[in-house]
């Protein structure tokens, strides 16, 4: 009697525990969820990368808790310092999280290299460059090719490209995508 | 708009703009309030789609592009993408 009530005990817990597992490899698929999910990203991650034009822009590196030990140390030694300095305010504005003043003022080019100069530079994306009389918005920099891509290091170096512009003629509105002087071609 | 070969005088920036979807003013010089626009290459028109051009799965369709023009402003040469 008592062998059979231990068989019918030991067949309906073999049952049991396989209906479980087999539930569990059914709805419960971690690492399937895991992988679709960093497909996902990384999807999602390319399609921002091709909007925006990011090209091969390296993301900064995250910040250690090393970083966080060294900044305060840093700060430990220069805050005394900064305290007794006549122009400290300059710097505890900074300290103070408060934004940082840019001066969108126009910015005037004398000459046709400066122009391009003030066009290259990621600073002045947004603002107005004047020259030979005529009001520029830059849209884009431009970026100038250095002619070496053959080593790893050198991969994130961010491919050459014209700056653009806008300007206003009249009731005409110009994205200018390329500009030549023809006493220098 | 005068009829010439090769200088064209348009009256206004919308017959300007539809002047840059005919491929047959490609290399023309248009005039426009004083400023000289060199077709460089024309634009083409979005269509939804050519009908019974091709199988469902690979049916034909057209890219719309905006006009490229150039502009000489005193000695500098600009290529133009969006007019507008």
């Amino acid at each position: 009697m008592f062998k059979y009530l231990l068989i019918w005990f030991l067949a309906n817990y073999s049952y049991e525990n396989m209906n479980d597992t087999y539930k569990s490899y059914k709805h419960e698929n971690p690492i399937r969820e895991m992988s679709e999910f960093i497909q996902h990203q990384q999807y999602r991650e390319d399609q921002l990368r091709k909007q925006c034009n990011l090209q091969f822009y390296k993301i900064d590196p995250q910040r250690t808790t090393y970083d966080d030990i060294y900044d305060y140390m840093i700060e430990t030694i220069k805050f005394p310092k900064l305290l007794l300095s006549d122009k400290s305010y300059k710097t505890l504005i900074h300290k103070l999280n408060y934004k940082q003043v840019v001066y969108m003022d126009k910015l005037v080019a004398e000459t046709f290299e400066s122009f391009m100069n003030l066009s290259h530079n990621s600073v002045n994306v947004g603002r107005e460059i004047e020259f030979e009389g005529v009001n520029y918005i830059l849209l884009q920099n431009g970026y100038r090719g250095r002619g070496i891509y053959n080593y790893a290091n050198q991969m994130d170096t961010p491919l050459p490209r014209n700056p653009e512009w806008t300007i206003k003629l009249g009731n005409l509105s110009l994205t200018v995508t390329d500009i030549k002087n023809s006493n220098s071609i | 708009m005068e009829l010439n070969d090769s200088v064209l005088v348009v009256s206004s920036k919308e017959e300007l703009i539809a002047q840059g979807y005919n491929h047959m003013n490609i290399g023309k010089e248009f005039i426009y309030s004083g400023k000289s626009f060199i077709l460089k290459q024309p634009g083409i028109r979005a269509y939804s789609g050519i009908p019974l051009a091709g199988y469902a799965g690979v049916r034909a369709t057209i890219t719309p592009r905006t006009p490229k023009w150039t502009l000489k402003i005193d000695d500098l040469i600009m290529e133009i993408s969006i007019l507008a």
